[in-house]
């Protein structure tokens, strides 16, 4: 038998690719490397906040420097005139809407599929793992949108992506399979009716699942660009991310104002991510690799 | 509790079933039979079954711009496809061999990732803008080029590559950054005794024992660069002269975009490109997964 302790050190000295850490001139290379990456990814999001802070006619004049004088009024400014306060309740709506609406319908749904309770669980299953793979219709989504008078509205768009279903039913009742169902056994002796089960005492175990699932719908739902485009051509309905294009479109000259504009539009995201990132990176490369 | 639980299994399972069937299994299928009509788009106009005249259109009197598509659409495919995985492999590389600042590094390649298809395209539009562009300034300092990166026929679909590339170098890096840190260290001690220099390592150890990373990436920018085309959309709309135009910007151009929109004949062109996704994905699945078997 070996014990437990004496693999560790084998693996904390994990050498071989680490062997850079102890060659000198390598490790050099590889850090300037990094920091050449790092500046390629930093260079454009620092210019546009730079931009963002400057008169137009700096801009003008050298817009590849530091802004002097340091010009609040350019995010006031876009703001107004891109009526960003509509689009911002919209998207605000839309996400809300969209993550707990989602994670609602797919964890009532994976719940009897994961435990087997109905007649061909497997197949739903397989039925709902398919939309991971084929491509949306977007055509025929037009069409029936239209057909049933949900296009340009709000509720349409919502649907919508209530439909995109496929990957929280996948990862939740995958997530669901984990939990031993000695629970649900006890709950049916008592009586409990089987909403209000899933709903009282499911939901709350699966905590960490709809937490990742609904910071990827999130991000998502926020960054949607061709889904408003073509399915929500109104101002009043339009989400940020198309605001921000409507805006880009309607002053493409205006530099200055696009980049606060943008910033504007990055900054939930950009906060969301300082706070959460561990399970953002997490969730949606696993989410690629199990699909 | 399923057996004494009666109808409730089924109807809680009804909302995600209906919505699913209703707005993505029904479409996805019903592309093929608005290929076969002139439907227009425009609500209460008739739709005319035509056969397959939107396919003979795409062989004879769309013909150049169906070779210009595909052409473009190749040269993006390719090009992202290799480049994006061949650096992203290498990052992670070096990520994985544990230097100082790894995690700040890997959280400012991913941020694009979340950002979105909008704010990292208009973010390259202003830093490719001909007038202050810091891209234009220095490509005119250093080799005395003024380039309108984005305006010009040659060099459009290079700067959405770019973009592209740089938009989704993260999410292969954390991809393959998980699949190296799944390679037990016993591996790379073993190689070490015989005298495995850190390269030889990497080429002969490292990538082999990566290969269900490299099919899952590879598959993904294949994929995700024939169907997709929101960054295209955001910079070029597939212009200049259709010199960006992908199969994938090609399908919302001509449904919804352009001045005569034919959401039929786009159908078709979404028929080739659903097949062309459908055919590469199966060969690099046998390709790939044959390699992964070898080894």
């Amino acid at each position: 038998m070996i014990r437990q302790d004496e693999i560790r050190p084998a693996v904390a000295a994990r050498p071989a690719t680490g062997a850079l850490v102890r060659i000198k001139p390598g490790a050099i290379g590889g850090y300037l490397i990094l920091a050449l990456l790092a500046l390629l990814y930093l260079v454009p999001l620092c210019f546009v906040l730079f931009v963002s802070l400057m008169s137009s006619r700096q801009f003008a004049l050298n817009a590849a420097s530091f802004p002097d004088p340091i010009l609040w009024s350019n995010y006031p400014d876009a703001w107004v005139k891109g009526s960003f306060g509509i689009y911002l309740v919209n998207s605000l709506t839309y996400t809300v809407a969209i993550v707990f609406g989602s994670l609602i319908i797919a964890t009532l749904a994976a719940f009897p599929i994961a435990r087997g309770h109905l007649r061909g669980s497997n197949y739903y299953y397989l039925l709902f793992l398919s939309g991971i793979l084929i491509p949306a219709g977007i055509i025929p989504q037009f069409f029936i949108m239209q057909q049933l008078g949900i296009y340009d509205t709000r509720l349409g768009y919502i649907l919508l992506w209530w439909s995109r279903i496929a990957l929280p039913i996948f990862i939740i009742t995958g997530f669901i399979k984990t939990i031993p169902a000695e629970l649900d056994d006890a709950a049916a002796m008592d009586g409990c009716p089987y909403v209000q089960y899933i709903l009282q005492i499911v939901v709350p175990l699966l905590k960490p699942a709809l937490s990742v699932v609904g910071l990827i719908l999130a991000i998502r739902t926020w960054n949607d660009i061709i889904g408003p485009v073509i399915f929500l051509p109104s101002r009043a309905v339009k989400p940020i991310s198309a605001g921000l294009l409507q805006f880009f479109a309607e002053n493409t000259a205006e530099f200055t104002l696009i980049a606060a504009a943008i910033a504007i539009t990055a900054s939930p995201l950009l906060l969301l991510y300082i706070f959460t990132q561990r399970y953002i990176i997490a969730g949606m490369t696993s989410g690629a690799l199990k699909g | 509790m399923g057996r004494t639980a009666g109808i409730w299994p089924y109807v809680c399972l009804a909302p995600a079933l209906i919505v699913f069937t209703a707005l993505e299994i029904v479409p996805a299928f019903a592309t093929i039979i608005f290929s076969l009509t002139d439907y227009t788009g425009l609500p209460g106009a008739p739709i005319n079954w035509v056969g397959l005249e939107n396919y003979t259109s795409l062989l004879t009197g769309q013909r150049t711009f169906m070779l210009r598509a595909l052409g473009v659409t190749a040269i993006f495919s390719l090009t992202v496809t290799i480049v994006q995985n061949g650096v992203a492999v290498l990052i992670a590389w070096l990520l994985n061999a544990k230097l100082r600042g790894e995690i700040a590094v890997r959280s400012i390649v991913f941020l694009p990732v979340v950002l979105g298809a909008t704010i990292n395209g208009l973010t390259w539009y202003v830093m490719f803008n001909p007038i202050g562009g810091p891209v234009t300034l220095a490509l005119n300092e250093l080799f005395g080029i003024r380039a309108n990166l984005l305006g010009s026929v040659t060099t459009a679909l290079w700067a959405v590559i770019w973009v592209q590339i740089w938009a989704n170098l993260g999410f292969s890096m954390m991809v393959f950054l998980a699949g190296m840190q799944a390679i037990p260290a016993e591996v790379y001690e073993a190689g070490k005794i015989d005298g495995t220099g850190p390269w030889s390592a990497f080429r002969h150890l490292t990538i082999p024992l990566l290969a269900p990373s490299i099919t899952i990436n590879v598959l993904l920018a294949i994929i995700g660069t024939i169907t997709g085309f929101e960054l295209i959309f955001v910079l070029t709309g597939g212009g200049p002269a259709l010199a960006s135009q992908t199969l994938g910007i090609w399908v919302v151009n001509q449904a919804f975009f352009t001045g005569s929109r034919l959401p039929g004949f786009a159908s078709a062109i979404a028929m080739v490109q659903f097949v062309l996704v459908f055919a590469i994905a199966l060969v690099m699945q046998y390709y790939l997964r044959r390699r992964e078997a070898v080894l």
